[in-house]
């Protein structure tokens, strides 16, 4: 009698991004503020 | 503040967050007792209590620097904080990004967007309560890996027997 074990592991595909919240509307909104 | 889960739109490891700055202050500035959390909301606009608009238990430190100096760059420039412990943000409910600092000097202005009604609030330092709310919040980058966690999905074993 012949036997195999096949054994295996799948991984997530991951991928870097930078997930672009919002947009360029108000230059004068409160600042990181130490004055 | 509170970003929504449609603005996110994705599960992320958050590892930094980048701002952009604007046109106007100046280009660095240090902030003593900085702290950044972050946390899980139900809510799309924040109440009074800090604490209360999160989901219990899920207020984490993911940055703390005693002095921090942060360096803006010129204007439109954008600059970028790493957290010391990255945050896995699922994808569901809402994302609380609260920071804190006690004193500080110079004044960093960043690009904001008309996100919705008590989209952020601010308080005193140390306060349990705001002293009011904003409509708008910062044009961010939230940086990071994207989409499923990096781990073992599930493993295949398959025995052939024969004779």
């Amino acid at each position: 009698m012949k036997r195999a074990l096949l054994a295996c592991a799948i991984l997530a595909t991951v991928s870097f991004a930078s997930i672009d919240v919002g947009s360029d509307v108000m230059p004068n909104s409160k600042p990181f503020c130490g004055d | 503040m509170v970003v929504l889960d449609s603005d996110i739109n994705s599960a992320v490891q958050i590892e930094s967050i980048s701002w952009k700055r604007s046109t106007i202050g100046v280009d660095s500035g240090i902030f003593t007792n900085f702290k950044i959390y972050m946390g899980y909301s139900t809510l799309d606009q924040l109440g009074d209590t800090f604490s209360a608009n999160y989901i219990q238990g899920t207020r984490t430190l993911v940055y703390s620097n005693p002095s921090y100096q942060v360096v803006a760059g010129g204007p439109n420039n954008w600059f970028t904080t790493t957290l010391d412990t990255p945050f896995w943000y699922s994808g569901n409910n809402n994302l609380i990004i609260e920071f804190e600092w006690s004193t500080g000097a110079g004044s960093i202005y960043a690009w904001h967007w008309a996100a919705g009604p008590n989209r952020a609030i601010f308080g005193a330092y140390g306060s349990d309560t705001s002293d009011g709310s904003e409509n708008s919040i910062p044009h961010m980058m939230i940086n990071g890996p994207v989409g499923l966690q990096s781990e073992t999905l599930g493993s295949i074993k398959a025995t052939f027997g024969g004779e």
